[in-house]
């Protein structure tokens, strides 16, 4: 039954543990899939390589189904996890500055961390200037506090929708294999269009 | 023609079969269901404590004695929810797991410590009567395992 640190079935102290043992297994698989490599991350902006919504989105529906299935095997309790609380217009703006600093950088802040291990001065550089971010963001917070004001609680998809887990997670399986063979469309035909215009140039 | 790699197929196939059945198990009801149970088992046992002529709420320090007297209030307001959400369950989640130890343990002191009738304690004809024994309560106090924290996260 878990989650087993907040069922006191394992210490608390070990949940850290494991999830820095995770953290080093996450890591370690974005760098063998290619993800220490700012072309093939900002790429994806090109729409040229997929590759990052495939690998983030499989990992999201797998999770997703995997919390599901141990929930209604009675392994989980899903109203145990911690779900961060919507804050929608801070998300929106904190979700359009990572993306802008994503394309402009080569990376996002896990694949930062990644490429900096793997020794990549610009993924360096890019983690220092995700520190001061952090600082420039933190230290006049009071500016944009309100923004954090009248937070929404957990905002979930099944309740939005009215739908059972089990319905939501069926059309979010559905919803990424139609993402993927829209990418998969959409890559061949840039790529086709590249190789045609490097032709003629 | 899109063509489909046999890993893919089959972790396709397996993600549907996991979400097809969730949804046949439908573990939201079951949840609801569960902690439905749970309430009423608490309402039984709060139940034997108050109608017990021991005073079992001694026993408990001054929170544990708050937390009793807010679930007492709340399961005199309490409906049962129709539907799963998060927040409401959440709530009810950690409701009956923080206080399931306490209730357990003032049942079960009130089990152990009920008084036998008088005619059987008084001893024929003693001058000095020996004081009762002091009723001890159950060994282990009541150590709610469940922790939650708010201040967790990514």
């Amino acid at each position: 039954m878990g989650p087993l640190d907040k069922l006191g079935l394992i210490p608390e102290w070990y949940g850290m543990e494991i999830a820095v043992l995770a953290g080093f297994f996450f890591g370690l698989a974005l760098e063998r899939a290619g993800f220490a490599d700012p072309r093939k991350l900002v790429n994806i902006f090109y729409l040229r390589d997929f590759a990052v919504l495939r690998v983030m989105f499989t990992a999201i529906v797998t999770c997703a189904v995997g919390l599901g299935v141990l929930w209604a095997a009675g392994l989980y309790r899903m109203e145990l996890i911690y779900i961060l609380p919507t804050k929608l217009t801070a998300q929106i703006i904190g979700g359009f500055i990572i993306g802008v600093g994503f394309v402009v950088g080569g990376y996002c802040p896990t694949t930062s961390v990644v490429a900096a291990v793997t020794g990549r001065l610009d993924a360096v550089v890019f983690l220092l200037g995700m520190c001061l971010g952090v600082v420039g963001f933190f230290v006049p917070f009071r500016l944009w506090s309100g923004l954090y004001e009248g937070v929404q609680g957990q905002i979930l998809v099944p309740e939005v929708l009215g739908l059972s887990w089990g319905v939501t997670l069926l059309l979010i399986v559905v919803m990424a294999a139609c993402m993927f063979m829209v990418a998969a469309w959409v890559e061949k035909k840039i790529n086709k269009e590249d190789v045609f215009a490097q032709a003629s140039g | 023609m899109f063509r489909l790699r046999k890993t893919i197929l089959v972790g396709l196939i397996l993600l549907l079969a996991g979400s097809v059945a969730v949804a046949l198990a439908n573990p939201e009801q079951r949840a609801l269901r569960s902690y439905n149970a749970r309430l009423e088992a608490l309402k039984a046992e709060l139940k034997v404590v108050k109608n017990s002529k021991v005073d079992a709420m001694q026993m408990l320090d001054e929170s544990d004695r708050e937390t009793v007297k807010s679930v007492e209030e709340f399961l005199q307001t309490y409906e049962t929810p129709q539907t799963y959400r998060y927040e409401t369950m959440r709530d009810l989640a950690i409701l009956v797991l923080s206080t399931e130890p306490v209730v357990n343990y003032l049942s079960m002191a009130v089990r152990t410590a009920l008084p036998a009738p008088k005619e059987e304690l008084a001893p024929p004809k003693a001058a000095v009567q020996p004081p009762p024994p002091p009723v001890a309560p159950p060994a282990s106090a009541p150590i709610p395992s469940f922790k939650i924290g708010e201040d967790e996260g990514c």
